[in-house]
């Protein structure tokens, strides 16, 4: 009970909050009061809610659906905190908790610059949406509500425990920061409808630009980190592939990427302001719309990811809340079309705010053919049309043209004055550049890069990083706060040539190998050592690290990919975890396909009556002929002594025998009385008994054959794996971080100029853009 | 209305119809095994994994062999030049993509849906 009152509490305070903020905005005083202290009554109400959630989780009380789904005692405390988040109830309360915080810490901002009304309003607004969501499918019901059958308070000993696949760190960092970035993107939309309702279509720009880098930042390493999990960990081969899930994720960052060129256009030229309200409003409804597409299980069939129905309640909810801000946003925007001021702005072609402004449509059109192939099965059933997907090969042949033009702009444009150029003077400084590129493109050709497209790109990758570099190297000294952008820049030219070159130049085979064989791979030899069992502490898996030795000439190093079975699917296949070798120029994958257990002489499977091989000597054969059901005698402690009758026949004589196995009752165990058969030659035990309890006369019978006196033979393992070599994967995740780090560096940038217009507010808007001018950019 | 920006538009409006337009002529469709089975076009079909039928992976040549049943009842046995998917014994629906060819579907990609969370059952609930 506590939880739901507690969830309820929050979605009142959510609403108390939004309506009077809104009401504040025109009567002010004593209703912006309540509405902050309606806030704050939120956060705290969520953050006992999620106090409470996480509290029942670390108790084990699997009373609640939520946390019997998903948790169970054997969880370490990290793995066990994260079950917080691991279903759809509580990735929504995380996602609330997130926004509330950053809530929390945007009203005293915005107070500074008498935004507070309205930016908040709608903030909480969306937070209404979120605790309607929680209330209506709360982690807080019942086994016994959940399932018609369940006693009321009947207290589930063990929870189902999570996914072995989300089991390690990455689920304790990946969410969260995702969600965070998700969660953040909340403030730029909150500022372009405060700045609809308020009539202020620029002031809003600087004042929200802080928290645009800041979403952008984070949600785009959040993104980063979900394909590393996938690489490290989950050993799908790379860390992209187009999947819905990630697709989705990626669609608001570029949005919000473009939006920050576009906003730094606005600042120069007063122009674009229009565009810019879009694109925040844009943005975040593409949060809302990722969301949609991977909560509310609409993408059924196109996702390797799974999307279990949320049912029906989840899907309407989501619906309606992106129908609610596309509408609401949609209306408001329109509503101010007129009143928004057309500077005149006709951008020269060679000025910098015309190429910040392709680059920008760019962004977009990388955006929109994401969003469209994405939506596409969803898209052709709305129309009228078959239902279809979109081959993941699509993106890539679209997308890397616009990455080239995209690279070659992120660079030339930054020698671009505003409003005019001298086209000979950009030739001439842009001309080392061009050079470097071409000498790089030259080099790639020898290293293996074949098509002219791939050449391109590579040209434009070393191009834009050529200049980006050199532009670090001569801000960082002079005004290191500027240094963010050409930081960023150097990010996504690494991240492209390394998503390049490990993607389209990856070398890959299919290696086969029995414990203790060797194999090649290019001027590798992989050799299957052996494995050792790890984490034997848990009762509920048998997880070995295989050890692989790898070598090359003088060098040798071990490789440990990780084969896993689990009770969670009941140990009927494996779990899977890559083995990876990092060279600073390329990796080593050994991604595991199969592991199959083999006996040279396999134990036999008979019904009664079946004359089989025997596999140790095919000169003889065994028959089962009857079980001999066990007697009082049989018993002894926990075992059963079970018979079978058998006759061994060979080519000149029949021997017929009973044979015993051990059944222990409590571990389940068979334990065989191997018995000789001196004139045949070998040991024959009665390993196991397959009751078939709808006829029992069906009931197999397992036998397996040893030498004389000899030992059993034990099995022998085959692996298969997919060994690959991925050039230069390096760059990707040393790329990402450097873009992340690019926009964080930019918010101290922001953050600086900001308290100089903070001066200004007062003065008129002409003058405000002259001291943003002054402020910001020292680079010209 | 500026030349320029009339000759972005259409370079967009341009760029947006062929990615339409490619997108279409690649697209991939869903279907039925019956269909499937007599036009011989590329499609995405899903169905249930039969477990009782023959699947076996063959490492030596790298084809994983099963069969399904599609949500009309007919069944087909699929051939797929690959690994057999990491959690294909979990999933409570497979979807392959790919032809028919000689009497069976021809995969050229599964995908598994697996339940990254596995509801939960009543029965399950006294198990645990």
């Amino acid at each position: 009970m506590t939880g739901k009152i507690l969830v309820y509490i929050t979605l009142f305070a959510s609403l108390s909050s939004t309506i009077f903020y809104l009401i504040a905005a025109n009567k002010g005083g004593v209703f912006q009061k309540i509405a902050r202290l309606s806030y704050y009554a939120l956060t705290a109400s969520i953050v006992m809610v999620s106090m409470y959630l996480l509290s029942e989780i670390l108790s084990h009380n699997f009373q609640y659906t939520y946390i019997w789904e998903y948790s169970s005692k054997e969880l370490p405390h990290n793995l066990l905190t994260a079950t917080f988040y691991a279903g759809q109830e509580g990735s929504f309360l995380l996602w609330g908790l997130l926004l509330t915080l950053i809530g929390y810490f945007l009203m005293p901002y915005v107070q500074k610059y008498d935004y507070e009304n309205y930016v908040m309003g709608f903030y909480s607004l969306i937070l209404v949406f979120i605790t309607v969501i929680l209330a209506l499918k709360s982690p807080f019901e019942y086994v016994w509500e959940s399932f018609p059958n369940i006693p009321v308070g009947h207290l589930p000993e063990n929870g189902r425990g999570l996914n072995p696949i989300l089991q390690n760190y990455w689920i304790t960092i990946h969410p969260p920061i995702l969600f965070a970035g998700y969660s953040a993107m909340s403030v730029p939309f909150a500022f372009a409808m405060a700045a609809l309702a308020k009539r202020d279509y620029r002031n809003w720009m600087n004042v929200s630009m802080p928290w645009l880098l800041f979403a952008t930042g984070i949600l785009g390493f959040g993104i980063m980190l979900g394909g590393f999990w996938a690489y490290e960990t989950l050993g799908w081969g790379g860390f992209w592939a187009w999947d819905p899930v990630e697709n989705s994720s990626l669609i608001p960052w570029l949005i919000a990427v473009a939006l920050v060129h576009t906003m730094l256009v606005s600042k120069k030229t007063g122009g674009l302001l229009k565009t810019n309200i879009f694109l925040a409003i844009f943005a975040f409804v593409a949060v809302l719309y990722a969301t949609f597409l991977t909560r509310s299980g609409v993408l059924g069939d196109s996702s390797v990811h799974s999307f279990v129905s949320p049912g029906q309640t989840v899907y309407n909810l989501l619906l309606i809340m992106m129908l609610t801000f596309i509408v609401l946003s949609t209306v408001g925007l329109f509503m101010r079309l007129r009143d928004m001021p057309n500077p005149k702005s006709s951008f020269k072609m060679n000025s910098k705010e015309f190429g910040l402004s392709i680059g920008s449509v760019i962004i977009l059109l990388i955006a929109f053919i994401v969003l469209l192939g994405t939506s596409w099965p969803i898209l052709l059933p709305l129309l009228g049309m078959e239902k279809s997907v979109i081959e993941p090969q699509m993106y890539d042949q679209f997308n890397l043209p616009l990455a080239i033009v995209l690279l070659f702009l992120n660079s030339s444009i930054l020698y671009f004055n505003w409003k005019r150029n001298d086209t000979n003077t950009l030739l001439k400084k842009t001309f080392p550049a061009l050079i470097f590129g071409v000498f790089a493109a030259i080099v790639s050709s020898f290293l293996g890069i074949n098509k002219a497209q791939d050449m391109l790109l590579v040209f434009a990758a070393f191009f834009s990083l050529f200049i980006n570099f050199s532009f670090v190297a001569k801000t960082i000294s002079k005004s290191p706060s500027l240094v963010g952008a050409y930081v960023a820049h150097v990010g996504i030219g690494l991240l492209i040539l390394g998503a390049l070159f490990s993607g389209a130049y990856e070398v890959k085979e299919q290696i086969r190998l029995e414990q203790g064989q060797e194999a090649k791979f290019l001027d590798y030899t992989i050799k299957f050592e052996d494995k050792e069992q790890i984490e034997r502490h848990w009762q509920d898996r048998e997880k070995y690290r295989y050890n692989f030795k790898i070598t090359k000439g003088d060098e040798s190093f071990y490789v440990h990919p990780i084969v896993y079975w689990s009770d969670f699917n009941k140990r009927e296949a494996p779990f899977f975890e890559p083995g990876i070798h990092t060279y600073a120029s390329k990796d080593l994958y050994f991604s595991p396909y199969s592991i199959e257990t083999k006996y040279k002489h396999p134990p036999i499977v008979v019904s009664k009556n079946m004359k089989t091989n025997v596999t140790i000597d095919t000169n003889y054969s065994l028959q089962l002929l009857k079980f001999i059901m066990p007697g009082p005698e049989s018993f002894s402690g926990s075992q059963i002594k079970f018979g079978s009758y058998v006759r061994i026949s060979g080519k000149d004589f029949v021997i017929e025998d009973t044979l015993y196995t051990l059944i222990d009752q409590e571990s389940g165990f068979n334990i065989p009385v191997w018995k000789t058969f001196a004139e045949a030659g070998f040991d024959v035990g009665f390993m196991q008994l397959d009751v078939d309890k709808e006829n029992l006369g069906e009931s197999k019978a397992v036998y397996a054959f040893r030498q004389i006196g000899g030992v059993m033979e034990r099995p022998y393992e085959i692996f298969t794996l997919e060994a690959s070599s991925k050039p230069l994967i390096l760059l990707v995740w040393f790329g990402t971080i450097l873009i992340a780090l690019g926009f964080f560096f930019s918010i101290y940038k922001y953050v600086k100029s900001n308290n100089k217009i903070k001066l200004a507010m007062k003065k008129s808007e002409e003058e405000e853009i002259l001291v943003a001018n002054t402020s910001i950019d020292a680079t010209e | 209305m500026n030349n320029r920006y009339l000759i972005g538009g259409v370079v967009i409006l341009l760029f947006v119809a062929i990615a339409i337009y490619s997108f279409n002529d690649k697209k991939v469709g869903y279907s039925d095994i019956e269909t499937a089975s007599t036009s011989g076009e590329t499609v995405q079909v899903s169905g249930i994994w039969l477990k009782e039928m023959q699947t076996e992976y063959n490492s030596i040549d790298n084809i994983f062999t099963f069969h399904i049943k599609d949500d009309n009842g007919t069944e087909t046995k699929v051939i797929y030049e690959g690994a057999k998917p990491n959690n294909f014994e979990l999933a409570d629906k497979i979807v392959v993509k790919g032809k028919f060819q000689e009497g069976h579907f021809q995969a050229s990609q599964i995908l598994t849906k697996c339940p990254s969370k596995y509801e939960g059952k009543e029965e399950d609930v006294y198990k645990s």
